[in-house]
């Protein structure tokens, strides 16, 4: 519908309405000066609101009637109510046994998983370019810090199926053997390639190692048989027969201290 | 809102005004006379009776349109008042009260009437004597009036033919001063959409 008052806006309908209440004639010269263009409905509007209240039924009874109390009969509903209740019911039942069958409900919540890796890793994680380059050089591969690999079932509730093997605490006691089959049963047990270089001395050693990771072996013998374990990146650890100049004894500060390797002779 | 001149020097007789019709004589009297009839003085009610007659007569003929209905409205909107009046608690005025159970009641007829109407076999219909239509100053506002629900029939005549305050027509209507502010807007509305059909045809 095409009305002057649907396209003026709300508030300027209101207050035309407020005007035809109460409005003075110098509201109404104020409205006109700043609303022109809608005086014209402010015009139709009073003549409405001065036709309305005009018509106020005259009182054509001159005389009060005398009163009679009537027989008050309650307003009889109509017959379709209590059939609408009844289906207003029925549709609210309907809706809510909807809802309940067929709502995707929330997921049960899953136990969290820590896919951390701990910090030892940092150090010797493979596929490390920086580590490749310097084994070129022939500088010896960074060690692990001695942060302290903790064992299983004792890390809170991590997984520690998600470790990679050589960094996976382990036992490795061997009696009178020599060193090259030592390193061989070490990267055995972490499960990556290892190549020895030659000259390394090849002595019989004993060794007994509880709760050290694979790497930390490696870095442990080398220290006391004069060798460097480095990483290639590809999953294969060479043994140079040399010492790293840099490492410093520090290094060997490990919390579960292997037990030193007795040369044999 | 700003546009109205409000001036402090002239809101006080205002108020004033409003202060003396809360302390009214009239206000007092409808409470003694209350109190009368609950002490077993029928002529009190008779008196109440006559006071207000005219103002529910305005109220049932505005809403339902038709003299003779509002004429017997008016007996049964007194006949509620007298079964009612031990349940009138005075928190408030007893005209508002009284106001409450009219506007009531002629909605009630007025939906009685308008189903009765409906359900009326075209026959049947065709046979009635045509009821006179009221007299009325304006037949267009008479016409858009007709158009109108009952509902927002009562808050026009309770607002522009018996000039109640939003606050007492909030009291009539039993909710609070801004849904009846509102209700009184889209009533108002709607009038002057039916008005303005009723001026094209």
């Amino acid at each position: 519908m095409n009305r002057p008052s649907s396209r003026i806006p709300k508030e300027i309908d209101e207050l035309i309405w407020k005007l035809t209440e109460d409005g003075t004639p110098a509201a109404f010269d104020q409205f006109r000066a700043r609303y022109p263009e809608h005086a014209k409905t402010l015009a139709s509007r009073l003549q409405m609101v001065d036709r309305l209240k005009g018509s106020r039924p005259a009182a054509e009874i001159t005389q009060v009637p005398k009163f009679r109390p009537a027989a008050v009969q309650d307003v009889p509903r109509p017959f379709w109510s209590p059939l609408a209740v009844g289906m207003v019911s029925v549709a609210v039942v309907a809706l809510i046994a909807t809802v309940f069958i067929y709502l995707p409900r929330p997921p049960a919540p899953k136990p969290i998983i820590n896919r951390e890796t701990p910090s030892v890793a940092q150090g010797f994680v493979p596929n490390v370019g920086e580590n490749t380059k310097k084994s070129e050089n022939v500088q010896p591969a960074p060690v692990p810090e001695a942060t302290p690999v903790t064992p299983s079932g004792q890390d809170g509730g991590r997984r520690t199926d998600e470790i990679p093997a050589y960094l996976t605490p382990q036992t490795l006691a061997i009696r009178n053997a020599k060193l090259s089959l030592v390193v061989q049963a070490v990267a055995q047990q972490g499960k990556f390639a290892i190549n020895i270089g030659p000259g390394l001395a090849d002595p019989v050693i004993s060794v007994d190692y509880r709760g050290v990771n694979s790497i930390e072996i490696l870095q442990d013998l080398g220290r006391q048989y004069a060798f460097t374990p480095f990483d290639q990146g590809d999953g294969t650890v060479i043994i140079v027969p040399a010492r790293d100049p840099n490492a410093s004894p520090s290094d060997k500060s490990v919390d579960s201290t292997p037990s030193a390797p007795t040369p044999q002779g | 809102m700003t546009l109205p001149e409000t001036n402090t020097s002239e809101n006080v007789p205002v108020v004033s005004a409003a202060l003396d019709r809360t302390k009214s004589p009239s206000f007092d009297e409808d409470v003694l006379l209350v109190d009368r009839f609950l002490a077993g003085d029928q002529g009190a009610f008779e008196q109440l009776y006559a006071r207000y007659h005219d103002k529910v007569f305005a109220i049932a003929r505005g809403v339902l349109l038709d003299q003779e209905e509002a004429a017997d409205a008016v007996q049964e909107i007194f006949t509620l008042v007298l079964r009612n009046l031990v349940r009138f608690d005075k928190r408030s005025r007893f005209s508002t009260w009284l106001f409450r159970v009219a506007v009531n009641r002629s909605i009630q007829q007025a939906r009685r009437a308008r189903f009765k109407y409906k359900h009326v076999e075209l026959t049947e219909a065709n046979d009635r004597v045509q009821p006179e239509e009221p007299e009325y100053a304006d037949p267009k506002v008479h016409t858009a009036m007709q158009k109108l629900s009952p509902n927002d029939r009562a808050l026009l005549v309770l607002f522009y033919w018996d000039e109640l305050s939003l606050n007492e027509i909030a009291e009539s209507l039993a909710c609070n001063v801004n849904a009846a502010k509102t209700r009184l807007y889209r009533a108002r509305e709607r009038f002057r959409l039916f008005y303005d059909e009723v001026e094209d045809e």
